[in-house]
């Protein structure tokens, strides 16, 4: 618990150094990232006791690159404060759907939801409630909780969060827990963006599992995205910006994985693998699966 | 989950040992439907093993972990009591016909296949009740269940492995292993299989991730942190408890010493007296001072010893549970 809330700090000074490098690089990163014209809508959900400044950056920046960014206007995220999920998520429901519609209304195509941490997990959910109204989703740094284990996240951070919620994480989403979607359903784009030096939430079960994205189909692509960024500053890491704009232009009809090599050249390019690790890279020594050992 | 390991390293070392024993050159020689069977045994074998370390476990049963055994039991009653099962009946089928001396063993494994299956229902349906009821009043049940469950199917999957499988490759010919893969069923594993099954989508994913190893050290250094925490801090309590009693004992003394002198100095009616007195005082403060920080050292001392002792401990203690 204490070497917990010691990451926990470690995540904020990490934030704080990402804002900065935000606020320096933010020019040339509103250079480089790609622009759209057609005013694509796009809500954000930011994470749990995040209020909607905490998604202020991103949507500035989105709304510069041309982008209908906006937040989730509920102001903070109190998580589920007792109430069953699904009663709670229809409420967020049933109170975002009217900006959704005059959203989508507005720039004549679906909106895109963009969720952080727990955000992300509403994104989500509403999604699949929501497949003909939603365009896409992305999560940054958004946990599942498997029903059979949801203490492997940071102890500190998920004993508060139990304490918001007043009910303990494993419990919430029951029986069949909350995970990510599978390969074809919902007929959605889904992009998970992680971290691998994310304090709050468990690396592992925050990207897409390997076989959904194997299995997924055109219809519905599934991509993850690593990015070294903290968890609360995933909002504001330019390297998560750019991610998310990428993603949120990119064709569902022509959908092809992210590349960062595309925006980076030369020396920059080599700096910027440093940001976005391929898989084996910085991985922690979590232990190997039960089916790795039963294949051996 | 040292148990799957230890399941599945021990079906895995059965299975070549037969091999092996038999022929070292034969392995690929296995048919392609006794390759199945023997990866679904390892499988299995890994299953049981989650089943029994939740059986054993210390720890008291959470809600998922009721979740995972009645997935696991429900995955068992899926595909092996319709599939695997079934399979082996009509390869032992065949066996019989060609080696009708191993009449009474497969006498005693059709009938054992009755016995499981029928155990895998009242395991499942135990789970049911436990997580309906939130496993209070059944946890003992539930670790009993699933104890002699995971026995029985040990058993029964090494005398498979050991004698009948062996059996049937000595005896089947290669006809008779394409009558029965012919019957066998072209269900695919809705667990380990190509496509992985909604029901089962869960229970693969915790298969799929981290093992509990992993969290199981963690909680363990928790502990041991916690543990190590609390001892230092009870010596820092003791020791800041003696230094204020010391503390108290020194401001009595002082003030009975001011009091007693001024009284005295007055009555003497010399006023030196009464001026050297900050400077008696102060070398008394100084003294007291110094021996405080002596009492601090102390403690500070004993704070160390107690938690290097206590790390000490807990390294000797872990090379004994290795040695174990």
């Amino acid at each position: 618990m204490f070497s917990d809330f010691l990451r926990v700090q470690l995540d904020l000074t990490r934030a704080s150094g990402e804002l900065g490098m935000a606020m320096f690089s933010g020019h040339i990163l509103r250079r480089i990232a790609p622009r759209t014209d057609r005013n694509l809508p796009v809500i954000a959900l930011p994470g749990l006791m995040a209020s909607d400044a905490s998604f202020e950056p991103l949507s500035r920046f989105l709304r510069e690159q041309g982008f209908n960014a906006q937040t989730w206007g509920l102001g903070r995220n109190r998580g589920l404060r007792g109430a069953a999920w699904n009663e709670n998520l229809d409420a967020v429901r049933a109170r975002l759907a009217d900006r959704i519609k005059e959203m989508s209304d507005a720039s004549s195509a679906p909106v895109s939801l963009v969720g952080h941490s727990m955000g992300g997990i509403y994104a989500r959910e509403l999604a699949a409630r929501m497949e003909g109204e939603v365009d896409r989703v992305i999560t940054l740094g958004a946990p599942t909780l498997h029903p059979y284990r949801a203490a492997r996240h940071n102890q500190f951070a998920m004993d508060i969060a139990d304490l918001i919620n007043r009910q303990r994480a494993a419990e919430l989403g029951g029986r069949t827990g909350l995970l990510h979607w599978d390969p074809d359903h919902p007929a959605l784009p889904c992009v998970a963006i992680h971290s691998p030096i994310d304090a709050f939430v468990d690396e592992e079960h925050c990207h897409i599992p390997a076989y959904i994205v194997t299995q997924s189909t055109p219809a519905s692509p599934r991509e993850n995205i690593r990015v070294l960024s903290s968890h609360l500053g995933m909002t504001v890491n330019p390297f998560v910006m750019l991610a998310v704009a990428d993603r949120l232009v990119v064709s569902r009809d022509n959908w092809c994985p992210f590349d960062p090599d595309r925006y980076f050249k030369g020396l920059f390019r080599r700096a910027a693998g440093v940001f976005y690790p391929e898989p084996g890279k910085l991985r922690k020594n979590r232990g190997t699966s039960a089916f790795v050992e039963m294949n051996q | 989950m040292s148990n799957v390991k230890d399941a599945t390293n021990r079906v895995t070392n059965e299975e070549s040992r037969n091999r092996t024993a038999r022929n070292p050159n034969r392995e690929a020689d296995i048919p392609r439907l006794l390759q199945c069977l023997f990866q679904e045994h390892r499988y299995l074998a890994a299953l049981v093993g989650v089943l029994e370390s939740k059986a054993v476990s210390p720890a008291p049963l959470r809600m998922g972990d009721y979740y995972l055994l009645r997935d696991i039991a429900a995955y068992l009653h899926d595909y092996p009591d319709q599939v695997h099962h079934p399979t082996e009946d009509v390869l032992f089928g065949k066996l019989e016909r060609r080696q009708p001396s191993m009449k009474g063993a497969i006498r005693r494994m059709r009938l054992d296949h009755e016995t499981v299956m029928k155990e895998t229902e009242a395991l499942l349906d135990l789970l049911n009740r436990a997580i309906e009821e939130h496993g209070k009043e059944l946890e003992e049940s539930v670790r009993n269940a699933c104890h002699s469950f995971a026995t029985h199917q040990r058993e029964h999957m090494e005398f498979e492995n050991q004698t009948l499988f062996a059996a049937a490759i000595e005896a089947l010919k290669p006809s008779d292993w394409r009558a029965i893969e012919h019957r066998f069923s072209t269900r695919e594993d809705p667990l380990f299989g190509r496509i992985v099954g909604r029901q089962h989508r869960t229970l693969y994913e915790y298969l799929i991730g981290p093992n509990d190893e992993t969290s199981g050290k963690l909680s363990l250094t928790r502990m041991r942190l916690l543990e190590r925490m609390i001892r230092a801090s009870g010596t820092i309590v003791n020791g800041a408890d003696a230094f204020g009693a010391r503390l108290r004992e020194l401001a009595e003394l002082l003030s009975r010493e001011t009091r007693s002198a001024l009284k005295q100095s007055l009555q003497r009616g010399d006023p030196v007296s009464a001026a050297v007195l900050p400077i008696r005082h102060g070398a008394f403060l100084a003294s007291s001072v110094f021996r405080c920080n002596l009492d601090l050292l102390r403690i500070l001392t004993t704070t160390i010893r107690d938690a290097f002792a206590h790390r000490v401990r807990g390294a000797v203690r872990q090379e004994e549970l290795r040695d174990c």
